[in-house]
């Protein structure tokens, strides 16, 4: 039925756009179309109203140097059915231009801004087309493959000059306010307040320049990219094997899933078998991370909230996941422990007895939590009906992960399209009703059930299916055929894309990372404009935001 | 041998013997210098104390050990963080209102110290007991709101604005139904006097209860002990130095002695509160009296009762969290008000029969 759903809509789209646009279906199932640059806009705009592709899933692009052409693609998903439609448009390599999609997808902002600063292409009527990672004074885009690495020099100027600059959109003037206040010619009640970079609840490097009435937040601007390190670019450089470790650091609180996406993508690409056994060891792996990471998220939450003591509840089993993984792989934080394959190494004797331990002692351990934290009456007054994010929001600014689910979404990668075993486990997808900051936080408690649920199932599968080899064949110098994959699986914090692109060579063409987190804090000035400083910080760490994701 | 369990003997037995040996004003003026320098010593080594106590409560209770590496169970960390603050570069930092931004702490630490001077430790040790004893322990409390206020001020620094406007807020709304609660123990005793209030609390009921104010009105004991931990700025009303929303809040860009003087106010304050908690409602140093060196123990119940409420102030702290600025304000001026007005009524009620 789905593929004469497919089929249906393949020949009304090239029916409806002639010659501007040329559809393909791909063997993996998801609808291609080729789109001329001028009509873009216009496709874009008849996907999501006519055919209910209501999310820009993803906005990327690609350099073939040799085609002398930059390709722009779109992803497009829906997320009832659900359904993914990748929209290319071809530019000219000389000029890239393109008009913005902005005004059907209002995700596509900070996207294109990075797909602007990676690869210089102009989207034309874009509201702030600056750089969003890179530093302002930077020459050339670094992710087209004639930009030589090292011709460039460090910024020579004051970085006290640069702070104040990147602020032409929006109403947030920093530079009219001097240090001693408004001397401008704003509005005299307001002033503004410069949270972070270093700030003890930004949870890394966030900053957020905040316009402030009093305690109350009349606009926020979020500023990302302290913490760029050109992951997607160093990977060019690796080999497919090689990659591995670089997608530890992106979220580094949930690498388990960062390994498995990227793994997962390479072996679609390269048509690569796992066995069995090691594909249930990552989908254990993978849900004790989550649990990990989700950990985190309620301690962090706690603690931005002003409770330190669950804090350190949530580090002490913690600490005895990272003793499961140290088991497993050696590595802690960063455990690089999947192969494109398998996973490096069986689980020794002991991680098994290990595990079922923990498993047996976790949900006391969660009660704990609920009886100093989420049964805590202030906490629930500082967090329910605190930010509304409804449905429409959600969908305008592309939120996945625990967010979307809050409003109500019921959209969770390992159901709605599951990839490696996780339609054979028997789990439930908990969702919200209001879209508020403690939604957000009880989704994730409750998050951490089900993936208990899901361990101790994997645990007995294991058990069921003995021992028996762990990695596939792969060739020792891996050489994917030329082509391009897609997957995307559930990470902790949303919906972790993985894109790469080979050119039949031994490192990747481009490997694109859609970060969730990234495209999430685009909603947080419009989540957190009208509430207090308190509510800011409990909202932000609702995002869960790690920023060495967002910043990649 | 004179009774030490009753009066006021210290000031007389001290100006009396420093007149021995020295004119009158002499003694006068030395009695008052070595008062200040016995607070200081009292607010230093019991901030020390608490930091230590603070510290080893908190870790226990959040699942680790707290200090154990500086001197036998981590008792000299305290004292060697101390020694760090003190030698610490004094930084001021250039665009800071300077003679504001240097005054604040003084003034926080002042009247931190004046708090201490009414506080009856036992019936001897009470450094001066004024008529309005209790008049004068609430004015110099809210006086420390204007030293925050001067710091976050003068730093120049829009968290410690911040900071302090929220201090300010909070010190004046917490302020009303303070002074309400203590007005129920000052009817029932029918005085000011801090040593009055607690002679007032003699004696036991059916010969096994005891007659503390706190029987006669729980009501106030729980709204004076939440203001007093509002007027601290312990959890959950730590909002002007909320860690989490402003960094450090009023003191953001002191550092060295100066932030320790604002630390040690912070602990002061912490104490004396417990502390008039303990003279309102607990029956002050009231207690049973053994014979082996009688004139310890009405300081040892005292102690014991204010480290018992100080420990409750741990306690809270490291379980609960931070109220938001709006619910803070709702909860004094819609809760506790009218509930202190409600404890004025039943206290008068309570007046009129036991009279």
């Amino acid at each position: 039925m789905k593929t004469k759903d497919v089929e249906k809509k393949k020949a009304a789209l090239s029916k409806r756009f002639g010659e501007a646009v040329t559809v393909t279906l791909p063997k993996d199932g998801i609808l291609e179309a080729v789109v001329a640059p001028p009509q873009v806009v216009e496709v874009l705009r008849a996907l999501k109203e006519d055919y209910d592709f209501h999310q820009l899933h993803d906005l990327t692009a690609v350099d073939y140097i040799k085609d002398n052409q930059i390709t722009v693609v779109y992803r497009l998903m829906n997320l009832e059915k659900p359904d993914m439609m990748v929209v290319k448009v071809p530019l000219d390599r000389s000029q890239p231009e393109v008009a913005t999609a902005t005004d059907v997808y209002p995700a596509a902002n900070w996207l294109e801004r990075e797909v602007y600063d990676y690869f210089g292409v102009k989207f034309t009527g874009h509201p702030n087309l600056t750089r969003i990672m890179l530093w302002d004074g930077f020459e050339g885009h670094p992710f087209r493959k004639d930009f030589q690495a090292f011709d460039q020099a460090p910024p020579d100027y004051d970085p006290f000059e640069t702070a104040y600059v990147d602020f032409s959109e929006g109403r947030l003037q920093l530079t009219d306010v001097s240090s001693n206040g408004n001397r401008g010619n704003g509005s005299p009640r307001t002033f503004i307040l410069n949270f972070g970079p270093q700030h003890p609840s930004t949870h890394g490097v966030f900053r957020a320049a905040v316009e402030l009435d009093g305690e109350t937040i009349v606009d926020l601007k979020p500023v990302i990219g302290y913490l760029h390190r050109g992951l997607e670019k160093i990977v060019e450089n690796r080999t497919w094997a090689q990659v591995i470790p670089y997608t530890d650091r992106t979220d580094y609180l949930a690498t388990m899933n960062n390994n498995h996406v990227y793994v997962l993508a390479v072996e679609k690409l390269a048509g690569i078998q796992v066995p069995p056994r090691a594909e249930l060891i990552r989908v254990l792996m993978a849900e004790l991370n989550r649990i990990h990471s989700h950990l985190m998220a309620i301690g962090c939450l706690g603690l931005d909230c002003g409770a330190i003591t669950p804090f350190l509840y949530v580090w002490r089993e913690r600490e005895k996941i990272y003793d499961l993984f140290e088991m497993v792989c050696g590595g802690r934080l960063l455990t690089t422990y999947f192969r494109i394959g398998g996973v490096a190494r069986d689980l020794p004797e002991e991680f098994l007895p290990c595990l079922k331990k923990l498993l047996t002692e976790m949900p006391g351990y969660i009660e704990q939590y609920n009886n100093i934290l989420s049964g805590n009456e202030i906490f629930q007054m500082r967090l329910k009906k605190v930010a509304h994010l409804t449905k429409e929001m959600a969908m305008k600014y592309s939120i996945t992960g625990p967010m979307l689910r809050s409003t109500g979404i019921n959209y969770d990668v390992r159901k709605v399209d599951p990839y490696s075993l996780y339609s054979q486990f028997d789990f439930q997808v908990p969702l919200g009703k209001n879209g508020d900051a403690w939604d957000f936080y009880w989704l994730r408690v409750l998050e951490m059930w089900q993936s208990l649920r899901i361990v101790w199932q994997a645990t007995e599968y294991l058990e069921e299916m003995g021992p028996g080899p762990v990695m596939g064949k792969v060739p020792k110098a891996l050489k994917p055929p030329a082509g391009e994959a897609y997957v995307h699986i559930e990470s902790p914090k949303g919906d972790l894309g993985c894109y790469v692109v080979s050119d039949g060579g031994p490192n990747p063409y481009r490997f694109r990372w859609r970060p969730p987190l990234f495209i999430n804090l685009q909603s947080l000035p419009e989540l957190v404009r009208g509430w207090k400083i308190a509510d800011f910080i409990a909202i932000f760490a609702g995002y869960d935001a790690v920023m060495g994701e967002i910043d990649r | 041998m004179p009774d030490v369990t009753q009066g006021l003997g210290a000031y007389e037995v001290i100006v009396g013997w420093l007149s021995g040996f020295t004119p009158h004003w002499l003694a006068e003026v030395l009695y008052r210098v070595g008062a200040g320098l016995l607070i200081l010593t009292l607010i230093s080594t019991l901030a020390l104390v608490l930091v230590y106590i603070l510290r080893k409560v908190m870790g226990h209770m959040q699942c680790r050990l707290g200090p154990r590496v500086t001197g036998p169970f981590g008792l000299l960390q305290t004292a060697a963080d101390a020694v760090k603050l003190m030698q610490k570069e004094d930084i001021i930092p250039t665009n800071v209102d300077r003679f504001l931004f240097i005054l604040a702490p003084y003034v926080v630490f002042f009247s931190c110290g004046m708090i201490f001077m009414v506080l009856p430790l036992s019936p001897t040790w009470i450094l001066n007991d004024l008529e309005v004893g209790v008049l004068f322990f609430v004015a110099f409390g809210s006086l420390a709101s204007f030293g925050l206020l001067m710091g976050g001020f003068g730093s120049n620094n829009k968290y410690s604005l911040v900071g302090g406007m929220r201090s300010v807020a909070q010190v004046v709304s917490y302020e009303v139904p303070m002074v309400l609660a203590i007005l129920g123990a000052v009817m029932l005793a029918g005085s000011l006097s801090m040593h009055q209030i607690v002679v007032a609390q003699e004696g036991m009921w059916l010969g096994f209860i005891p007659k503390w104010f706190i029987f006669l009105q729980p009501l106030g004991f729980v709204i004076y002990f939440l203001c007093g931990l509002a007027e601290t700025g312990q959890t959950p009303f730590d909002l002007p130095e909320g860690e989490s929303e402003l960094v450090a809040g009023y003191n953001t860009e002191y550092s060295g002695m100066r932030f320790a003087l604002f630390f040690l106010a912070e602990f002061g304050n912490l104490f004396a509160i417990s502390a008039m908690a303990t003279t309102l409602f607990l029956g002050g140093w009231h207690g049973p009296v053994f014979s082996f060196l009688p004139w310890l123990w009405p300081f040892v119940w005292f102690m014991a009762k204010a480290m018992a409420l100080t420990f409750c102030m741990m306690w809270v702290r490291s379980t609960w969290l931070r109220f938001r600025i709006d619910q803070m304000m709702d909860f004094a001026w819609k809760i506790l008000v009218p509930l202190s007005l409600l404890n004025i009524f039943i206290t008068a009620g309570e007046v009129a029969i036991i009279r």
